[in-house]
This record gives structure tokens, C-alpha cells and sequence, in this order.
């Protein structure tokens, strides 16, 4: 799981406000306490694009990483590679066609790291809870030196508010 | 031996061998041992002697050789030596292997010109006995090469065949290109190019 530290920067309430108050071409800056220099660092920016888009690049090197960590992991990048629309965890492990046990347990750790997200309901009797992705693109580099990763959020895809409580048809 | 031939080997083989029925891989194993003294694998780490022998084996030995390059790989810019891989194995090792600390360290150390196998394990200090499993992995995925083919393994200098990887995940799409790191070769790409 992420610290807090990295959820604070980079969670849904982030991604709302940068959309909010960044008008298309802008950039905002977010930074974050360096821990053994007790200063502060840039962390990442967030780009506002004007195809209803947003870029968030990260420029801290252990940030970088452990994203690039999620999508290196077979299991967790086929997950969020099945989510094209809100689906059922169940149907999603099921497409993903690797042991249940194994999925279910990455399913977790990717929605605790925010990177999938409970965005409503089935219109069906039987209300089923359905999970979206809000990282529509990753592009990330490693080599010696450095690794650098930028992420693109959909903002057609961000969920409505109340979290979770739309109803699919 | 190029880094690309070493990167390339085991994806090329298991690609080929799905190709070409049985028999003729029995054969061309044979020829191979007979002329060169060589596996399969080993030759795929030195094309040229592969290449020959598959030709002589089989009448459609060129275009299988290119059908199986197709399938694995694809030449993104010759100048830059970057390839475009398609082997949905060989990215999950590389991108596994950049991702693992003692992997990426090893590969690190590597990276600038060859070292002894006990040259790595030094700078590392780590020591050898721990990164040996680690060693032995990315020699047999093909991501540590060695020109060395003579000398004996505790002589053998290695060097990482990746320069840098970039890596596009999209919508239901994984893409991963690598540069080929062209410290050991003067020509890097030379049997896809």
C-alpha cells in the first residue's frame, strides 16, 4: 500500500481541484516534504490539456517507481488493462484469466492504492458494485539514470459524487 | 554475439521451434552440434552459425527466420537501436527484472562496459553468493550478454543488453520498446537490420 504521503498527492480530491481551477494549457505544481533534508521538493505537476484530459508527471524518483512497480506486475497491469467501462469485480477477474486467488488479492491492493475505484452500481434487482479506473494512459521510461512515468486521467471517467453511488443501466 | 542475439534468444527459440515441425529442429540440433559444438540456444546467441545452418536444413529457412523475427520483434529505428517488442514473455521478464532492486542494481552495475561476474557482486557489495540466483537469472533471460565466449565463466565479462526501456500502457494496449545498449558491439541491431 502507498504511504500517505503519496495518497494525499495524489487522490481524487486533487485530480477534482486541479480540474476545477486549471483552465485548458495550464499546469499547477504539487510538492512534498523531503524527508531527509527536511525541505520540500517538487513531486509532480498536473497539466490541464484541452482534449478533457489531465497529465500528472511525477518527478520524485521513489514515486516514480512504485508506480512503475503497479503496472510491472503482470497480474495488476491485466487488470487495469480489462477495464474499458465501470465493470463487476467479479466479471473483471474472470476476464482477466489468471488464478482467482492471486487476482482477487492484487484487485485489492490496486484499489487500495486508489488506482481502481468503487464508481456505482448495476441498475439490475440484484444491485452489483461496479469499479472504473481513472488512469486512462501510462508512459513511463527506465534506464540507469532515471525513471520517469506520466499518467493520463480522463476526466469523462472521474466519478460522479457521491463515490459509488451512480446506477449503471 | 550482439546484445540483441542474447536478448533475442530465448523468445526467437520458442517462437522458431512452434514454426518449423520436429524433425528438421532435431536436425538442425544435430548439424549444429556437429559442426560447431554448439545447442540451439547458444547458437541463437551467435546468429551468423544459426542462420547458416537453418538454411541449409530447410528450403524456406530466410522467410522462416523473418516470420519468427515478426512475431517477437519489430525494428523501430535502426539508428537509435530501438526495437519494438512483441514477445508478451520477454516483456514481462524485462519489465519484472527493471523492477526488482537486486535485478536492477545488477544491471546497473553492468551497464557501463563489462565486468566479471565477482567485479559485479563486488561493487554491489552484496556479495556474490547472494546475487548468484539473480546473476544466473538475467544471464539466462538474455539481459546480462558476454562477448566471451572462450573463457571460462569465472573470466567472463557481462554486460547489460538494455540501454533504457519505454513502456506505453493504454486503453487495452501494452506497448514496450527497448534501446539496445551498444557499449560491447559496433553493430548492435545487425541481425534484424
Amino acid at each position: 500500500m502507498m504511504s500517505n504521503s503519496f495518497s494525499q498527492l495524489l487522490c481524487l480530491d486533487t485530480i477534482r481541484n486541479a480540474n476545477d481551477h486549471l483552465e485548458p494549457g495550464q499546469r499547477t505544481m504539487l510538492a512534498c516534504e523531503n524527508n531527509s533534508q527536511s525541505s520540500v521538493k517538487a513531486a509532480l505537476s498536473i497539466l490541464k490539456d484541452h482534449d478533457y484530459t489531465l497529465w500528472i508527471e511525477l518527478f520524485d524518483h521513489n514515486l516514480a517507481e512504485r508506480i512503475i512497480g503497479i503496472y510491472s506486475d503482470p497480474t495488476k497491469r491485466n487488470i487495469l488493462l480489462q477495464i474499458d467501462q465501470p465493470i463487476a469485480k467479479d466479471k473483471l477477474l474472470q476476464k482477466c484469466e489468471v488464478s482467482l486467488s492471486s487476482a482477487y488479492r492484487k484487485f485489492n491492493e490496486l484499489l487500495q492504492d486508489g488506482f481502481i475505484l468503487p464508481v456505482g452500481y448495476t441498475k439490475t434487482e440484484k444491485r452489483v458494485r461496479l469499479y472504473d479506473k481513472i488512469i486512462s494512459k501510462a508512459e513511463f521510461s527506465v534506464s540507469t539514470k532515471i525513471s520517469q512515468i506520466r499518467l493520463q486521467v480522463n476526466l469523462a471517467r472521474l466519478p460522479k459524487l457521491p463515490i459509488g453511488e451512480t446506477v449503471y443501466s | 554475439m550482439t546484445a540483441m542475439e542474447t536478448l533475442l534468444a530465448n523468445p526467437f527459440e520458442k517462437t522458431f521451434t512452434e514454426f518449423v515441425d520436429d524433425e528438421k529442429i532435431t536436425q538442425i540440433k544435430g548439424t549444429l552440434f556437429e559442426q560447431y559444438h554448439m545447442t540451439l540456444t547458444s547458437s541463437l546467441k551467435d546468429f551468423e552459425k544459426f542462420e547458416l545452418i537453418a538454411e541449409q536444413i530447410l528450403d524456406d529457412g530466410i522467410s522462416i527466420i523473418k516470420k519468427t523475427f515478426d512475431h517477437i520483434c519489430h525494428l523501430e529505428s535502426k539508428s537509435k537501436n530501438i526495437i519494438n517488442i512483441k514477445d508478451k514473455s520477454l516483456k514481462n521478464i524485462i519489465l519484472q527484472s527493471y523492477n526488482d532492486p537486486l535485478k536492477k542494481q545488477i544491471l546497473d552495475i553492468a551497464f557501463d562496459y563489462p565486468l566479471t561476474i565477482w567485479e559485479i557482486a563486488a561493487r554491489s557489495k552484496i556479495g556474490a553468493l547472494y546475487l548468484s540466483g539473480d546473476i544466473s537469472y538475467l544471464i539466462s533471460h538474455g539481459l546480462l550478454a558476454t562477448n566471451d565466449l572462450d573463457d571460462s565463466e569465472h573470466n567472463k565479462k557481462y554486460y547489460s543488453t538494455i540501454d533504457e526501456i519505454s513502456v506505453k500502457i493504454q486503453e487495452e494496449e501494452f506497448h514496450m520498446c527497448v534501446t539496445i545498449n551498444e557499449i560491447a558491439n559496433e553493430n548492435p541491431m545487425k541481425i534484424i537490420s
